[in-house]
């Protein structure tokens, strides 16, 4: 079980991964809808795990990831995108992000990649 | 009278290519010197019969500055533009300082803006003449224009004044204008723009708009404009300064637009890009104070991309010159490694003085900057650039300057590993076998065929067109070698036949064309030969009976018709007999009884080619199988060509075959089809996904290309950037919409609630339908981003967008419709 931060634009998208999360027996504890307040609140609720989101209006997703590993280098962050660009995953784990999920989002996919990441397995592939 | 315009620059390409550009264009007189100090010795210029000077900045003997300064000396008069081959705006400022030059332009140039401004400062000096004198009578005039407007505006206040009921209208009015400019402000504030104002203390006025804090992280009230553009850059920000009080300070200087132009456009804050419009206003209190308004814009994202796609379009220049001048680019990697390994260390060995091997050296890397950067190679010219610019220093000091210094600077520049860099990006797009031959070329074509699409995709079409011809014709053939064995098996066959017809050859067809496209079709043309040897030519008696050469003749050449090849393969047989065909046809059931009397002539040899047509009695081994024409035929349709027939009883058959000929610097475009059934296909598989429902379309998922677009209830529109630009909207009725959201919302839904979802599900809906359909574009999955979407209620709006293409396709399902649409310019690369 993990503490979880969910960052993302939008409510919807808030809410669903809230569902998944609770679902596979994670607590969300902090909802955070742009990059600056992912950042601010880090802090305050050391999350064990970060969904960030990558197309969101103001800082981006991988700018917000790179604030965030700047101040807490062993955070573990997952990106979370529709878009399926070899060069954005790159990019995104070349900036400290741990892993990468297109969507949509299942709750296998999600929740399998949180277990891995909590047993300290990165994405090697 | 013709002006005249002396255009000096050490490289002769550049001196050439521009005259004959200004000469043919402008009709002016042009002179050319590739020396300024010579350039200096012209009768013309002491005579003062030159309007125009172009200059180069950097020239090995005298540079740029020096060269103009003199020449101002002699011919003050003359207007000045200086060419730089690089971003350097202190040698410019210094020009305009010191020598009042009218314009700088950075190399390359675009030739249009040149000629532009090549004419606007001819212009400019003439009529700067007539300004002078009518400037005396123009502020006379405009005193009074001043003072009449006052009046009108006291009239027109008095009026206000008296007006009671005007005046509470007005309020009412103003009290609405409040409430929209608050919602106006928040808009600005997401539209992600900062504005801010200063005058010529350059403080930075209170009234600035939020964005600005997220831009500069802090607040950035009373703080100096120049500090906060530049933090740490003294140098810049003393630059800055001196510009922005110069324009602020003057009254009006027609140097002023290029004191302007010279303002930083774009900066990086917080290590983002930020672009920085300025807007120069006067406030009508104070006619003489100016202030700066400035608009700041993140453009971090569109330039991370655009030097993405621009280092993808330098690499591609650099791999296809690097084929067309494949033994110049051996030379030259050969005189390089020579001289930085050997050659340049025996000149430092000389006797030589020193300001001697310094020039020599220099003249060398001179010399290598220019070829490599002929050959698009970008990073290693820049590199070299460099170290020039650290020669001209020495050069400068040439009498303090030992061998050792030299040697060092040597040490410090990694020169193989500068063009291993380059060779490294080569390899890679090339295979690794390129370097292998030094008089032979060694490219995969499968390597070609990628980097011809790579071209297309990415470079503009009017640059596709300049270079794929050169990279084409290495793969390219002339169409003619498609039908270079038929001579010969028309002679073995007709040998087997007996039925002897005289050697022929295949006139024209030299023109080069994507052979692969045609090679099917030109494997099927066997059918017309055997045909022709096997129900054309007669039998040698018969032919002799007839009075006929007993050898019979083919004739075949090619030649380009009106935009098509055309082919004409005949004969001088016996001719077809369309009566025989029409009672053949009929009793094979091609046609019925009815068609029989109503088809033409020509129709009726048509169905030579229809699938299952023979009118031989046996099946022999080389037609009569009813196969072989229309092979052809399908071959013909699949390149979009066509065939005519035209025969006589007797003397022979003429087969004509048309084909679409493309140019060999066509672009075929990037076909809707191909952008459009990706998300056509991810579409259905997401609604399927979500409501169950099967996706159905009317005109068989048809794209249409209507001038406007009808929205359904909830639309939500996404940008695409980067190689391929546009808008895909997706448009959907409410009661689909609805349907999603029961199951894309996860969790329990107060069915109160789901309106507040509508937007925001659909936003989620269309990012992901995009995001995954990108993957499945066409050499361009790397090149593009996309924003977020922007969801609006649309019930039945109607939209149009001037200059640009829309691509729609509707589609249904028993739940509701919904569309897809692309949207794109009229200049996009798109069919």
């Amino acid at each position: 079980m993990a503490k979880i931060m969910i960052v993302d634009d939008s409510v919807v998208m808030r809410k669903n991964l809230k569902a998944l999360l609770t679902q596979g027996n994670h607590t969300v504890v902090y909802e955070a809808s742009n990059g600056f307040q992912a950042y601010n609140e880090y802090a305050d609720h050391m999350p064990d795990v970060v969904t960030m989101d990558i197309t969101m209006p103001g800082i981006n997703g991988i700018d917000a990831v790179k604030k965030i590993i700047k101040d807490f280098p062993s955070a573990k962050i997952i990106m979370i995108s529709a878009l399926d660009q070899r060069n954005m995953v790159f990019d995104a784990l070349k900036n400290g992000a741990k892993h990468y999920i297109i969507k949509p989002v299942t709750a296998e996919k999600i929740n399998s990649v949180i277990d891995r990441i909590m047993n300290n397995e990165d994405l090697s592939e | 009278m013709t002006k005249t315009i002396l255009i000096v620059d050490d490289d002769m390409l550049i001196t050439t290519t521009l005259s004959t550009l200004i000469e043919m264009t402008l009709d002016y007189n042009v002179l050319t010197s590739n020396n300024p100090a010579q350039a200096l010795e012209l009768d013309e210029l002491k005579q003062k019969k030159i309007d125009m000077i172009i200059s180069d900045f950097m020239m090995p003997e005298m540079n740029g500055l020096e060269f103009l300064k003199k020449a101002a000396e002699v011919h003050p008069e003359a207007v000045v533009i200086l060419l730089t081959g690089y971003a350097d705006k202190q040698n410019a400022i210094r020009c305009i300082n010191e020598l009042g030059i009218y314009y700088y332009l950075e190399k390359p140039w675009d030739n249009d803006i040149l000629l532009k401004i090549i004419k606007n400062g001819l212009e400019k000096k003439d009529l700067q003449n007539e300004i002078k004198q009518n400037i005396i009578e123009l502020e006379k005039s405009n005193q009074e224009i001043s003072r009449l407007y006052s009046l009108l505006e006291n009239n027109y206040n008095q009026e206000v004044n008296k007006n009671e009921e005007l005046n509470q209208w007005n309020r009412k009015l103003e009290y609405a204008v409040a409430e929209r400019t608050a919602s106006l402000r928040n808009l600005l504030d997401n539209a992600g723009q900062g504005f801010l104002t200063f005058d010529s203390d350059l403080i930075v006025h209170p009234q600035y708009s939020l964005e600005c804090i997220n831009i500069f992280g802090r607040n950035i009230q009373n703080s100096r404009f120049s500090e906060l553009i530049f933090p740490d850059d003294t140098e810049q920000r003393n630059f800055l300064e001196v510009m922005l009080s110069n324009i602020l300070s003057k009254k009006s200087d027609n140097r002023l637009e290029i004191y302007l132009s010279l303002l930083p456009s774009e900066v990086k804050i917080n290590n983002r890009f930020i672009e920085v419009k300025y807007k120069l206003t006067s406030p009508p209190d104070t006619m003489d104070q100016k202030s700066f308004m400035v608009i700041l814009t993140d453009i971090t994202d569109k330039r991370n991309l655009e030097n993405k796609i621009e280092e993808e379009r330098n690499t591609l220049r650099m791999v296809v010159k690097a084929i067309v001048y494949y033994s110049e680019l051996m030379d030259c990697i050969n005189d390089y490694h020579c001289f930085f390994g050997e050659k340049a260390y025996s000149i430092l060995k000389s006797s030589r003085s020193m300001e001697d091997m310094i020039y020599e050296i220099f003249r060398h890397v001179h010399t290598f900057k220019g070829s490599f950067s002929q050959l698009d190679m970008t990073g290693i010219s820049s590199k070299l650039h460099e170290l020039e610019e650290r020669l001209s220093e020495l050069k400068a000091r040439h009498y303090e300057v030992s061998t050792d210094e030299i040697r060092k600077l040597f040490e410090k520049s990694d020169f193989e590993h500068w063009l291993n860099n380059e060779l490294d990006i080569l390899k890679n797009y090339l295979g690794k076998d390129f370097f292998k031959q030094r008089d032979l070329l060694f490219v995969d074509k499968t390597r070609l065929i990628e980097i011809e699409k790579k071209i297309i995709s990415i470079l503009p079409p009017a640059e596709c067109r300049l270079i794929l011809p050169d990279i084409r014709q290495l793969r390219y053939k002339p169409f003619r070698e498609l039908l270079k064995t038929y001579p010969d098996y028309v002679i073995r066959l007709s040998e087997k036949l007996e039925k002897p017809v005289h050697d022929f050859d295949v006139e024209g067809g030299n023109f080069l064309v994507d052979i692969d496209k045609y090679n099917e079709f030109g494997k099927t043309l066997v059918h017309i030969f055997r045909n022709i040897l096997d129900h054309g030519i007669e039998n040698t008696d018969d032919r002799i009976a007839l009075g006929k050469d007993y050898c019979g003749t083919i004739k075949c050449s090619i030649s380009i018709d009106n935009k098509n090849i055309k082919l004409i393969i005949s004969d001088d047989g016996c001719g077809m007999d369309p009566r025989l065909i029409r009672q053949k046809a009929l009793e094979k059931g091609l046609i019925s009884q009815e068609e029989v009397n109503t088809l033409t002539d020509s129709d009726i040899l048509m169905l030579i080619f229809e699938n299952g047509f023979s009118t031989k009695e046996n099946v022999s081994e080389l037609s009569g199988r009813g196969v072989g024409l229309s092979a052809v035929q399908k071959e013909l349709l699949r390149l979009g060509g066509r065939v005519s027939l035209s025969t006589r009883l007797n003397e022979g058959t003429e087969f004509c075959f048309m084909l679409p000929y493309e140019e060999i610097s066509a672009i075929s475009e990037i076909s809707i089809t191909s952008i459009m059934n990706p998300i056509i296909e991810v579409t259905k598989d997401f609604i399927l996904n979500y409501t169950g429902e099967s996706i159905t379309s009317v005109d068989n998922f048809n794209i249409e290309k209507p001038d406007k677009l009808l929205l359904k209830e909830y639309t939500a529109f996404i940008n695409i950037k980067g190689a391929l630009r546009g808008m895909f909207i997706i448009s959907i009725d409410e009661k689909l919409l609805r349907r999603i959201i029961k199951k894309f919302i996860l969790g329990s839904l107060d069915p109160k609630d789901e309106n507040v979802y509508l937007e925001d599900v659909l936003a989620e809906c269309s990012n992901t339908i995009l995001g995954n359909s990108i993957k499945k574009f066409p050499g361009l999955e790397n090149l593009l981003a996309i924003t977020t979407p922007i969801t609006i209620s649309s019930n039945n709006a109607l939209v149009k967008y001037p200059e640009s293409i829309i691509w729609t396709c509707a589609m249904e399902t028993t739940k509701g419709n919904l569309g897809l649409s692309f949207i794109t310019t009229h200049d996009a690369n798109i069919i």
